[in-house]
């Protein structure tokens, strides 16, 4: 976890010195997208969602485990945008696989709440089964929705699904304020600096922080 | 522990390539432009066609969205606020069902449950796909026994259980209209004139267009506010054709505040709305809205006391809808995705962009469909139909949102709103020479159900999804823009999102004058 936040404080300084940049200080009204403050700790991936953390419940004995607010970022964004723009991804587990399901926590674009969804793998290949006929549920305690709508994303869900992925920087995580040291992984759009001195002034603050963060990693 | 290292030294090392770059790099290919205009982007539009006046008109907006660094304007929230006379599908039904088979010929059913619609009079009523309720055929009466007296006998015997439409309307049409030239007196053995129908537009090719009926005479005569242009023996006319009336919509901030009365004020309650159905939790099958205060309606009753915001249904679709899963346009987008989230895509470095094309369909109220995700109905609103982009697995949608217009009572405007398009979620991230977002969305003027609807079925004038008002001068000015839902995002500068038409008085001219431009 320190790692994380070590790093996305290097990354939110690195961005913020490359969006203070002169071409890119030509700001015309739009700002970041922070509608998603409301919810402290969620990490976001665009497009209104961000999300504070995930339940991933095996499908019997064993005791369910916790995807904290990144690795719940990751995870859905490691197969939603398949389930938009894939093409002829649609495809249903071999029904010997063992069904995970995962219960998503954060703001949906507006509802704030839990979605569910499934996961199985044969160690290579995913399957993502996201009901398309379901409410964000707001409330606890109600049945999941049943395993619909099974689709093959990326390979790389296989990691996020173990916690082991990392936020892929789109347009949506680059224009969107988030409220965490975690999720300030995410490229900020921040136009507070338009001169070349600032930028100047932030690279040397930048390297400031950074020599200090390195000598206190090597003396801990 | 060495993960930390490893990123450490990445930044570090991303920190140094970037600072020469910063503002001394040299220039790559141009940015997007942003914009709805030919002028500025290539074949961009925001146009309808036919543009005159009481046509079927289709609608296509085509813009660019920067997606650059300070200057990007990607929104998944956003609305294209239509010509203000542009007008959807209007009118609802009440669905009746008959209680026996009724025999070839009759005048007369019993209909199942008739409650609140004894007042109905005059108003069309169809059997979609079943024989034996003829073109034009209306309800005269309905009795407080649920006696239906039709307008026309029945063709073709007619089973039990039946489902008939009647529209929510007293506009209708008769092919037994005797006109003379110059004479303002026409007469309808079959049409049933009543006092009611009074200001009701007339139209047909012997009377010129804007005519009203200006008074009513007898059950068989009335008299028109302009003289008929031909004489006929047996004109085919419709009565109402351009009436506005309520249409079946769905409405998501209702509150069930006791047994008998529903408050929603985005439901904006009409006189036409007595005798519709009205669905959603907490209400029983078989309600149906008795009367209405301001934001209340009152309803048959037996319904459970459920806090808003509650979604309901009002009404079920006119015979003349199109029907729930019909193709109503296409949506054509161009985004540079990231390859690591959609498989197949460019690399993000060469900045170009993927291309993709959907197909929309139209979801009746009642019908909505899709997760949440995307398929939201924005708060507080009605909307008399869903535009539903089928894609792999998480669909999304735009809602035709319709206003009362306050500027023109009796009238409506409509947006078709885009609650989260997902457009960032994959999309490369913005650099200074980022290709941006290219969004082509057309809404045809009818659908392949109503074009196949036979001439004379429902409620005349509203067998298309899209029209244009009617004009008296043949003419009009008025205005079409695409806008930002997202508070912290503005489609700049607005002139280029916003597209004025301007079309001439007098006879229609056959030209693109609110098209491409």
């Amino acid at each position: 976890m320190r790692s994380r936040t070590l790093a996305g404080l290097v990354a939110l300084l690195c961005t913020g010195i490359l969006t203070a940049s002169p071409v890119q200080a030509q700001d015309d009204g739009q700002a970041p997208d922070t509608t998603l403050r409301e919810l402290p700790g969620a990490v976001t991936i665009g497009n209104g969602f961000s999300f504070t953390g995930a339940v991933i419940t095996p499908p019997a004995g064993e005791n369910p485990r916790t995807l904290d607010a990144y690795q719940a970022a990751v995870f859905v964004q490691s197969w939603l945008p398949t389930s938009i723009f894939g093409q002829d991804v649609q495809k249903d587990p071999p029904p010997d696989l063992p069904v995970y399901q995962i219960d998503i926590m954060g703001n949906w674009a507006g509802p704030v709440g839990t979605i569910t969804v499934y996961f199985a793998t044969d160690g290579t290949t995913p399957y993502v089964a996201f009901p398309q006929d379901q409410a964000v549920a707001t409330e606890p305690g109600g049945p999941p929705p049943l395993p619909a709508d099974w689709f093959v994303p990326p390979a790389r869900v296989i990691d996020a699904f173990n916690g082991e992925a990392e936020l892929v920087d789109t347009a949506g995580t680059q224009t969107t304020t988030t409220t965490t040291s975690e999720s300030a992984a995410a490229p900020s759009d921040d136009d507070s600096g338009t001169s070349l001195g600032w930028t100047w002034a932030a690279v040397a603050a930048a390297g400031v922080v950074l020599v200090g963060l390195v000598l206190r990693w090597r003396s801990s | 522990m060495q993960r930390f290292r490893s990123r450490l030294i990445a930044a570090a090392v991303a920190m140094t390539l970037a600072a020469p770059l910063m503002g001394v790099g040299p220039a790559a290919a141009a940015p997007a432009t942003n914009g709805c205009k030919n002028s500025s982007v290539g074949g961009a539009e925001i146009g309808h066609y036919p543009a005159q006046p009481a046509s079927q008109s289709g609608l296509r907006v085509s813009c660019t969205f920067k997606n650059n660094p300070g200057s990007n304007i990607v929104s998944g929230k956003f609305r294209i606020k239509d010509f203000g006379n542009a007008q959807y599908h209007n009118g609802g039904a009440r669905t009746i069902t008959n209680t026996a088979a009724i025999a070839s010929g009759a005048t007369t059913f019993t209909a199942a449950n008739c409650a609140s619609a004894t007042a109905y009079v005059n108003r069309p009523i169809t059997a979609v796909g079943v024989i034996g309720i003829p073109p034009r055929t209306f309800v005269k009466s309905i009795s407080g026994a649920c006696l239906v007296t039709l307008s026309n006998p029945t063709t073709a015997a007619i089973v039990a259980s039946t489902s008939f439409k009647i529209d929510n309307a007293n506009a209708r049409s008769r092919a037994d209209v005797a006109t003379t030239t110059a004479s303002t007196t026409i007469t309808s053995a079959t049409a049933n004139f009543t006092a009611a129908d009074v200001g009701l537009s007339v139209s047909g090719t012997e009377v010129p267009s804007g005519t009203t009926i200006a008074a009513f005479v007898n059950v068989t005569t009335v008299t028109l506010s302009a003289a008929a242009t031909a004489t006929s023996a047996a004109a085919t006319i419709s009565f109402g054709s351009s009436l506005l009336t309520s249409t079946t919509r769905q409405a998501n901030d209702a509150g069930i505040t006791s047994a008998t009365v529903i408050n929603s004020p985005a439901a904006k309650w009409n006189a036409a709305d007595i005798g519709l159905k009205v669905t959603g939790p907490g209400i029983p099958a078989n309600t149906f809205i008795v009367s209405f205060v301001g934001a209340n309606a009152t309803t048959t009753g037996g319904m459970t006391i459920t806090p808003a915001p509650q979604i309901i249904v009002i009404g079920d679709p006119s015979a003349t809808a199109p029907n729930s899963t019909d193709q109503a346009g296409l949506q054509g987008v161009q985004l540079d995705l990231s390859p690591t989230l959609v498989a197949g895509s460019e690399d993000c470095a060469a900045e170009n962009a993927e291309g993709f094309a959907t197909v929309a369909r139209w979801n009746n109220p009642g019908s909505f469909t899709g997760s949440a995700l995307f398929n939201t109905q924005p708060t507080g609103t009605k909307a008399i139909g869903q535009i539903y982009f089928d894609t792999s697995v998480a669909d999304f949608s735009a809602f035709v949102i319709e206003t009362n217009n306050p500027f023109a009572p009796g009238t409506f405007t409509y947006d078709i709103v885009f609650p989260n398009a997902p457009t960032t979620l994959a999309m490369c991230p913005g650099t200074a020479t980022s290709p941006g977002l290219g969004f082509s969305l057309g809404v045809q003027q009818q659908t392949l159900s109503v074009a196949a609807l036979p001439s004379g079925t429902g409620r005349p004038g509203t067998a298309q999804l899209r029209s244009l008002a009617p004009s008296a001068t043949g003419g009009y000015f008025s205005t079409a823009t695409v806008v930002s839902d997202d508070p912290l995002i503005t489609f700049t500068p607005a002139s280029e999102f916003t597209r004025d038409c301007s079309y001439p008085a007098g006879p229609a001219q056959v030209n693109f004058k609110c098209g491409n431009g």
